[in-house]
């Protein structure tokens, strides 16, 4: 399982995010973010707070299993699903800085394919 | 649609919730304006409202300066505003948090009311309701279109953001920006949304510090730095990042000048990024004049918010500070002139 963890805007306008692949991860840890993910129940929604809100962070969780099949989930401070909360949390720890990316001529990612997603191709430098 | 929080969601028609919105009762008011806010089935209601900001203000008892501040205990968005720990008058909490929400609203307050003339953010009294300890560890602060709301920080990025007078004055000026021009939060027009907050969260600390524009720090954030980053700021307004190559922030990403300028989708289209390119001209605006920097460039920038409209961009902010400029101190007179070299200076 890969999991693909991004954070951007908010009061702060911090870019950071987590790219993580459970296999290389120790054992311990691995099972605790499988149970995570599992407890959050994540689909490929994207949820948004009020429209007049305003410095709220955007969140994305991108989640590969191990059949390769990906779930996208985009949600912000004001509509972060309850179930996971946990998640959010584990990953906000492991979260570092992620350089802003000049936008490509290809299609912006964040309509593209999971698969991309899944490796983590963006974000690195 | 109905997997969400909302109780009024789904089973109350758009003109009963229009009609709730309108409650006197703030949480009834809020969860009915959330409702509308996210049901498909009320999008021309959705329209109005957000033509309509007015009807998200809970006005205040006598329409003067009137601060209420709650403790959400850590809940989220749906538990706001929580339960109400100090309101105008009451004595001071053992809680920092509410204590700085209170004093910072207040200084806010009298800023806009001195400096301006305006009476809240709405400039009719409306009440300013704080939120603090909202979410766990949330390093975060908002506006939620209606109040503010404030995250405890990680402890480590972050600490509570409540402690800095500027966090505080910006929250409350996406306020004012929103009972004046209401600019659209994408792309320019959001990015000169966060550069009025900056502007005026900057100017509410000088004024109670009356620092002028040399003694002030030009910075955002400066309290609520954590313990695990060498970061003095978030942002600043004078030249060079706030920070570089720090292990938790990474490199400030604010463009100082138009040919810098973020054109990427994230926060919005960089509305915290690119209000780096106007923020830096009000400091040289700012600095050229000298003094002190509400007295002639905020009044020169709060004329702007005014003026502008919801989708105005840099383009537009340019030429309307110009305009205000000679408008309060005469054609080619030395602020006007300030104003514009400022502009060239970042690439205008």
């Amino acid at each position: 399982m890969r999991i693909s963890y991004r954070e951007a805007g908010g009061f702060a306008g911090l870019s950071r995010g987590a790219d993580l692949d459970l296999e290389s991860l120790p054992p311990a840890q691995a099972g605790r973010l499988r149970k995570l993910v599992e407890r959050a129940r994540l689909r490929d929604v994207e949820t948004r707070g009020p429209s007049a809100a305003r410095d709220l962070v955007g969140y994305e969780i991108a989640i590969e299993d191990d059949d390769g099949r990906t779930v996208v989930a985009r949600f912000d401070d004001a509509s972060v699903p309850e179930s996971a909360t946990p998640l959010l949390e584990a990953l906000q720890k492991r979260a570092r800085p992620i350089p802003l990316q000049k936008p490509s001529p290809r299609v912006p990612s964040a309509k593209g394919g999971g698969e991309q997603r899944g490796k983590g191709s963006r974000g690195r430098t | 649609m109905c997997e969400r929080r909302h109780p009024l969601h789904c089973i109350v028609p758009p003109y009963v919730l229009e009609k709730l919105a309108d409650s006197s009762n703030p949480k009834t008011r809020r969860l009915a304006i959330e409702a509308i806010q996210q049901s498909s089935a009320a999008a021309a209601t959705r329209r109005v409202l957000s033509a309509m900001p007015r009807m998200a203000a809970t006005p205040s008892p006598q329409a003067r300066k009137h601060r209420l501040v709650y403790d959400a205990k850590g809940g989220s968005m749906s538990s706001l505003p929580g339960k109400l720990v100090r309101e105008e008058g009451g004595r001071s909490s053992k809680d920092p948090a509410v204590n700085e929400a209170y004093l910072h609203a207040g200084y806010t307050y009298d800023f806009y009311q001195r400096v301006f003339g305006r009476n809240s953010l709405d400039d009719a009294g409306m009440s300013l309701i704080s939120s603090v300890h909202v979410g766990r560890r949330l390093n975060n602060a908002f506006w939620t279109g209606e109040q503010m709301a404030y995250g405890d920080g990680d402890g480590t990025v972050f600490i509570r953001f409540t402690k800095s007078i500027d966090v505080v004055g910006h929250e409350l000026s996406h306020g004012v920006v929103t009972y004046t021009c209401n600019l659209e939060y994408h792309d320019e027009p959001g990015a000169l949304n966060e550069h009025f907050a900056d502007v005026f969260g900057t100017l509410v600390k000088q004024w109670k510090k009356r620092q002028t524009v040399k003694q002030a720090d030009w910075l955002i954030g400066p309290d609520i730095m954590g313990p695990g980053t060498s970061a003095k700021a978030l942002r600043t307004f004078a030249d060079g990042p706030a920070y570089e190559d720090d292990p938790l922030l990474g490199t400030d990403p604010q463009p100082k000048h138009l040919r810098d300028k973020y054109t990427g989708t994230q926060d919005e289209g960089g509305v915290h990024i690119n209000s780096g390119i106007p923020n830096h001209a009000f400091y040289l605006a700012a600095t050229a004049i000298g003094g002190k920097a509400w007295e002639k460039a905020g009044h020169i920038w709060y004329r702007t918010v005014q003026a502008l409209t919801a989708t105005s961009g840099f383009a537009e902010m340019v030429a309307r500070t110009s305009q205000e400029a000679a408008g309060l101190f005469g054609p080619n007179s030395l602020e006007q002139k300030a104003v514009k070299q400022a502009w060239k200076g970042v690439g205008f």
